[in-house]
């Protein structure tokens, strides 16, 4: 059995605490393991978003307790969260989120910068990552000039730049059309294969089944958590 | 690494070239302001002590009955420079100059003659400076002759009647110009002079004067008309050191080392300090406008790199997100800021060097524009791009996380 890399127990997220609260997260408890390919799915609103922000260190919790790596991350600095989602963590969104007024390369190299690594290696590191992603050829372009699809390799290249723990992903094909949509769902699934721990939040049972491990959640709570192989 | 962070900073303020535009001009303003003060207090040392020493060096040795006392010094000194109203002292020897010129740094000592007296010019009374010419009194000078000829360049019979007058006395007292002026004449104790040069020199002794060949000054006027001694010193000397040694040597000559009264250098101080007084008050009325300028400029900028916070919520959030500490978010927009301002601060630069250019100029002065002030001023606009920028920039490194990213 592979290490544990993300453990919660009990975790809630209650917006609004007192009149109009929002139990985003009702009380939810699971285990990743290392190099596992999860997705998180259920209906909107009904909490994904939010657990996946807390897994990926953006929100906090409410209560509960979160270990990531055998460590309470509630006993985090403001400097260990930052190097954590630096070092440790890789994020894909939705709409790609680049930077439009850099080039492709910049915004892969961004992650990089923020972590003190000189220019030569940065720009070396970048380009392999985009060659990996086969969008080696837009290097220099800036965002806005390239398809959904490419974008949102850049988008994971970046999310790969500083080797990452896990990688977390909120509905990373939501803006994307069913060829791309399989394209990128393979680019993942390859990423799996070479080791790599992946958590995706999706509303569409297609994406979801390309993962091995499927948790359903309604209502802040976990409905079901089922192997899919 | 910082060097990325300027990049992206120049790439993001290229980005809304009107927005950095509209900040940069009360920066420009400011600093050219502020340039100019620095560079005005130069331009008016320069130009007190070259009114009161001429161009090359001249200082007057004055005698007074009490050496120690200021007022008495002051008295002196005005008494000197207005013609030698009330008493006329006897304490010059013309001779004084052979001792003078002895002293190490002095290269000449001239004896000032200088009487008062009433010049009728179409039937109006006005007092006037008369000088007594001699040998050196050209070189002592270095007074130009802007037209005509001067009195020694005239035979020995010709030069009694005969006068060179100052530009400043034709336009300002005769109201003619230069041209005509040559040729008049000038009715003086009722003897008739002939205007056959005209002189000009920014030395205050001898700018507003009519200047009259020696034998006939002397016929003129009493000897004894000594007003001060003047005493030129070498380029390389100092003033007032050089200046001591000389007053020295007249209290040796006339025995009044250990007297009350003696031989001073003339006061200096109240004239600088009458020109300092307007210069500083410039100064200060001019800091105002800087400081002011400068502080809604710095709003200005502040609250321009606020809005492009708020532009730029989503971006930051993202870079949060993908490991950006709150001091990589802070650093760049205080980068961004500081760059701002040093871009207003290097074109207030060029504005302030244009206006001194243009100042100077106009006072016919000549000064290189001071690297250290534009040094001081780089720094002093980058400082101002830290300060203001520091601000926007907690509030942008303190923005919630999730809540920018979801931001549009
Ligand atoms: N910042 C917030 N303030 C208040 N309610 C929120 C906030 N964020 C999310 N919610 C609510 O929490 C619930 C879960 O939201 P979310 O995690 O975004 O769902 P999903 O991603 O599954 O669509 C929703 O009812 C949403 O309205
Ligand atoms: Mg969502």
């Amino acid at each position: 059995m592979s290490p544990t890399i993300i453990e919660c127990k009990n975790v809630t997220r209650i917006f609004n605490p007192g009149e109009n609260e929002v139990r985003a997260l009702a009380g939810v408890s699971f285990k990743i393991e290392k190099g596992e390919y999860v997705s998180i799915m259920g209906k909107s609103g009904s909490g994904k978003s939010t657990l996946l922000n807390t897994l990926g260190l953006l929100d906090n919790l409410t209560s509960g307790q979160y270990i990531l790596n055998g460590n309470d991350v509630s006993n985090y600095s403001e400097k260990k969260l930052t190097k954590t989602r630096l070092k440790s963590f890789g994020f894909i969104f939705q709409s790609f989120n680049l930077m439009n007024n850099i080039t492709c390369l910049k915004n892969v190299e961004l992650p990089m910068l923020y972590a003190g690594i000189n220019g030569q290696e940065r720009k070396k590191r970048a380009l392999e990552l985009m060659d990996k992603m086969q969008i080696l050829d837009q290097a220099n372009k800036k965002p806005m000039t390239l398809s959904g699809g490419q974008r949102q390799r850049v988008a994971i290249a970046r999310a790969l730049a500083n080797s990452p723990d896990v990688i977390f992903a909120d509905e990373p094909t939501g803006a994307l059309d069913s060829t791309t949509t399989k394209n990128i769902l393979n680019l993942l699934k390859e990423l799996h294969l070479s080791g790599n721990t992946i958590v995706v939040v999706t509303h569409d049972i297609g994406v979801a089944k390309s993962a091995d491990r499927i948790i359903t959640i309604k209502d802040g709570l976990i409905e079901s958590d089922v192997m899919n192989l | 690494m910082i060097f990325e962070y300027i990049k992206l900073s120049i790439n993001e303020l290229f980005n809304n070239k009107l927005r950095t535009f509209l900040s940069l001009i009360g920066i420009v303003i400011g600093v050219a302001v502020v340039f100019t003060i620095l560079s005005i207090n130069d331009i008016a040392n320069a130009a007190i002590s070259s009114a009161i020493t001429g161009t090359n060096g001249t200082v007057n040795i004055n005698y007074t009955s009490d050496k120690s006392d200021e007022e008495s010094n002051l008295y002196t000194s005005f008494a000197s420079s207005f013609g030698g109203i009330g008493e006329v002292n006897y304490r010059f020897d013309p001779d004084d100059t052979a001792e003078l010129i002895k002293i190490d740094g002095i290269s000449d000592a001239l004896p000032h003659y200088s009487s008062s007296i009433n010049v009728s010019l179409d039937r109006k009374n006005i007092t006037m400076n008369i000088k007594r010419d001699s040998e050196n009194f050209i070189d002592f000078y270095n007074l130009e002759l802007v037209k005509g000829k001067y009195i020694r360049d005239y035979p020995e019979d010709k030069r009694m009647s005969i006068a060179v007058v100052s530009d400043k006395f034709i336009e300002n007292s005769m109201k003619l110009t230069i041209d005509e002026a040559l040729g008049k004449t000038i009715k003086l104790n009722n003897k008739l002079f002939t205007i056959v040069g005209v002189s000009s020199s920014n030395n205050s002794n001898i700018d507003n004067i009519i200047l009259l060949y020696d034998k006939a000054y002397d016929t003129m006027f009493s000897s004894g008309s000594i007003q001060f001694m003047s005493i030129k010193i070498d380029p390389g000397y100092d003033l007032n050191d050089t200046t001591a040694l000389a007053v020295d040597k007249m209290n040796e000559l006339h025995n009044t080392t250990n007297t009350k009264d003696g031989y001073i250098q003339e006061d200096l101080s109240l004239i600088i300090s009458q020109i300092t007084s307007v210069t500083n008050i410039l100064s200060i009325v001019m800091s105002i406008i800087a400081s002011i300028s400068l502080l809604i400029a710095g709003i200005g900028v502040m609250n321009i790199m606020l809005v492009s916070v708020v532009e730029r919520t989503k971006e930051i959030g993202v870079k949060r997100a993908i490991g950006a500490s709150k001091g990589a978010i802070s650093f760049q927009f205080i980068i961004e800021s500081s760059l701002l301002t040093l871009l207003g601060g290097v074109i207030g630069i060029i504005f302030g060097i244009t206006v001194i250019k243009l100042a100077l100029n106009l006072l016919d002065m000549n000064l290189p524009i001071n690297i250290s002030y534009v040094f001081f001023a780089v720094i002093f606009s980058i400082s101002l791009g830290i300060i203001f920028g520091f601000l926007p920039a907690k509030r942008a490194a303190n923005l919630n996380i999730i809540e920018a990213i979801q931001s549009e």
